[in-house]
């Protein structure tokens, strides 16, 4: 029996889904016990209709594999799924979406171009001061620094074009680097 | 009659004006950028000229290569659309020096309207009501004070070549006011290289109304009633309507004719907006003229039943408006939604990537504007509106009832849009009632999480099927995208059991 693992932000709950086959195209799914009869009908291009046969309700649905993850959209709504790799379901391994600053490491929080660069390598940078000022779609976002501390590293250049969640720039907490200097 | 006519945009409104002149035997010239190649304008269109070169710069804002091609093409008018070089006098100036018909107002009407104070000047002149407000020397300093006392605390500084809330500050006690002026033009001069800001009376709970016009060139100018624009975002409308739910009709009669009288003293032609805000005690004030097709025309088109895109090649072409006044009729109600690749969950930051999913909802009354199609690549260079859909019935209930079907219709995966965002703020009480203002978004929170949760379990249930082609019992960790920010729901959630 494998386990379903809903995750949201920093709350993840576990969740099976069973799903027993009765004949073509007919299944019975279990869900946090609630039990569905369903039959399901697959388009080719991400199109589906499932049938509950308990309730003869009728389910248009939309979905798109992509790697580990389903994208499902039912009644005007979106829900990413991933699947999980049931020999390393750690909670750890399934972390849903990386924060934007872990440990001073500044990302793209959206994908676009880097407009300006407003600091440097080893600079001494106050938290809220702005470091990168980044454009797409129009929309215009200044990027700031989340803690006091000292810049290692910036992995980006003025003009790139940068994925979300891209590293943008590497910082280290000032007490983390007093105290080195102590030691 | 023109025979030809080159659309200098992209996206939705260059397939939407490609189908009207297509419609009237016009043949269609698109324009696209590097990236735009394979775009949708372009596939519609009946030819279409490289700009060679990616950014706006480069491509959809360069006068000179738009020129050269529609010269070599042979156009007979340019259609500017609405951004990139729509309301930019030089590019209308550029188009009557080559002998091509600028689809527009002239130069002349489009730089006064461009400059807010020259417009807020005309407009004084003109009767037309105007926020109270002051406008001259900015380093007279204590003149400012003098008059920001007189009209009253908050006030509003605002830059003269403004727009999107750039340049923009509200001042609350006068011990603000001197650096909110040097902030908002240090601002207004790295946004529009121009420096000059103005001051206004803030008005408290606005209602953001405004009225369609339209001119030709033969002295006639009228009114295609108003539409209500009041649901915003940083400044940038996102639902629109017409009619207003805030107009009894005789104020509706009242602000029509001031638009109109507002149109005839600076000579308008063409198709153009006069904006107004509307405030608490029902008093409007001129807001300014848009000197372009808007993005929301088709409310409009939906309730006077029209083709604003054909009256203005008709009008440009030189021909008499075929009706007047009298003849136009608001009849039903009709709403539009703005698409927007965008994550409401994330700060509404950008989403890019391929619409692997993408199909637009189709029906009596449901009309979708769109520069999109499945397989499309939304790419980090344009605006993030793929699509407009526009929903129309017999009255306001009935149209919401429609958008609310039509955005449950509307699947898009492989990007995040605000479909369901959208749906959450049609679907509210406050909006339902009609009462609105343009801070709505800031003062109720729209996420419907009883609506998210609904489906749950069905969602993981489905996933756990299409899964099953793989393996008898699927594993699945589920990230409800529409919940993201919402965690009271999740807390509730306490009995998922192992089984």
């Amino acid at each position: 029996m494998n386990k379903i693992v809903l995750a949201h932000n920093n709350e993840k709950s576990e969740v099976i889904a069973q799903v027993e086959k009765i004949k073509e195209n007919q299944v019975t799914v279990i869900v946090n016990d609630i039990k569905y009869l369903l039959q399901l009908n697959l388009g080719a291009d991400g199109s589906a209709c499932a049938k509950d046969l308990t309730t003869n309700t009728i389910i248009p649905f939309y979905y798109l594999l992509k790697d580990d993850k389903i994208e499902l959209w039912l009644n005007g709504k979106t829900y990413i799924i991933k699947k999980l790799d049931t020999k390393k379901k750690t909670i750890q391994n399934i972390s849903s979406s990386q924060p934007m600053t872990s440990s001073g490491i500044i990302r793209a929080p959206m994908p676009g171009m880097i407009l300006k660069i407003l600091t440097e390598t080893g600079a001494n940078v106050k938290a809220n001061v702005p470091l990168v000022i980044m454009e797409s779609m129009k929309m215009e976002l200044t990027i700031t620094s989340p803690l006091d501390g000292i810049v290692t590293d910036i992995d980006c250049t003025i003009g790139q074009m940068v994925e979300m969640q891209a590293v943008l720039i590497k910082l280290e907490k000032e007490e983390m680097f007093e105290k080195v200097e102590e030691n | 009659m023109f025979r030809k006519v080159l659309i200098a945009n992209r996206g939705e409104i260059a397939v939407r004006i490609t189908k009207t002149l297509q419609e009237m035997g016009i043949q269609a010239v698109a324009i696209y950028s590097d990236i735009d190649e394979d775009s949708l304008h372009v596939e519609y269109s009946d030819e279409a000229y490289s700009l060679y070169g990616s950014t706006s710069k480069d491509t959809y804002l360069n006068i000179e290569k738009i020129i050269d091609i529609a010269k070599v093409a042979k156009v007979d008018a340019i259609h500017p659309g609405y951004g990139f070089l729509s309301e930019n006098p030089r590019f209308a100036q550029a188009c009557l020096d080559a002998n091509i018909v600028f689809i527009g107002p002239s130069p002349s009407v489009i730089a006064e309207m461009g400059d807010k104070i020259l417009a807020k000047k005309a407009m004084t002149k003109a009767s037309v009501p105007v926020v109270p407000g002051w406008s001259g020397n900015i380093s007279d300093i204590d003149e400012i004070k003098n008059v920001a006392n007189k009209i009253g605390y908050p006030v509003l500084v605002k830059a003269a070549a403004g727009g999107g809330g750039k340049g923009m500050r509200i001042v609350k006690e006068v011990a603000e006011l001197e650096q909110s002026i040097e902030s908002a033009g240090r601002e207004a001069q790295n946004a529009f290289g121009d420096n000059r800001v103005f001051i206004e009376k803030y008005i408290m709970n606005p209602r953001h109304i405004e009225f369609q016009i339209f001119g030709d060139t033969h002295g006639n100018v009228i009114h295609l009633f108003e539409r209500e624009c009041s649901i915003q975002r940083r400044h940038q409308k996102i639902i629109e309507e017409s009619p207003s739910s805030a107009l009894t009709p005789e104020l509706r009669k009242k602000m029509g004719e001031a638009a109109v009288m507002a149109g005839k003293a600076i000579g308008y032609t063409n198709a153009g907006t006069v904006e107004f805000i509307l405030d608490e005690n029902k008093n409007f004030y001129f807001l300014e003229v848009n000197t372009r097709l808007q993005v929301e025309h088709p409310v409009t088109e939906s309730i006077i039943h029209g083709d604003l895109v054909k009256a203005q090649i008709l009008v440009a072409m030189g021909e008499k408006l075929s009706i007047t006044q009298n003849d136009v009729i608001q009849d039903g109600h009709a709403i539009e939604c703005r698409i927007y690749a965008e994550d409401p969950q994330n700060n509404f930051f950008p989403s890019t990537g391929i619409l692997e999913v993408y199909k637009e909802p189709t029906g009596p009354g449901i009309r979708v504007d769109s520069g999109v199609k499945q397989g499309s690549v939304i790419s980090v260079h344009y605006d993030p509106m793929l699509a407009k859909l526009i929903t129309y019935s017999k009255t306001r209930n009935a149209a919401i009832e429609k958008m609310l079907w039509a955005l449950n219709h509307y699947p898009v995966l492989g990007i995040t849009t605000n479909i369901s965002f959208l749906h959450d703020v049609i679907n509210h009480s406050v909006f339902r009632s009609g009462d609105i203002d343009t801070h709505f978004l800031e003062k109720y929170n729209v996420f419907d999480s009883a609506r998210i949760n609904k489906d749950k379990e069905l969602a993981i249930a489905l996933s756990g099927l299409i899964c099953d082609g793989n393996k008898n019992i699927a594993s699945l960790v589920v990230d409800n995208k529409q919940q993201k920010s919402n965690l009271e729901p999740w807390l509730n959630i306490g009995n998922w059991r192992m089984i």
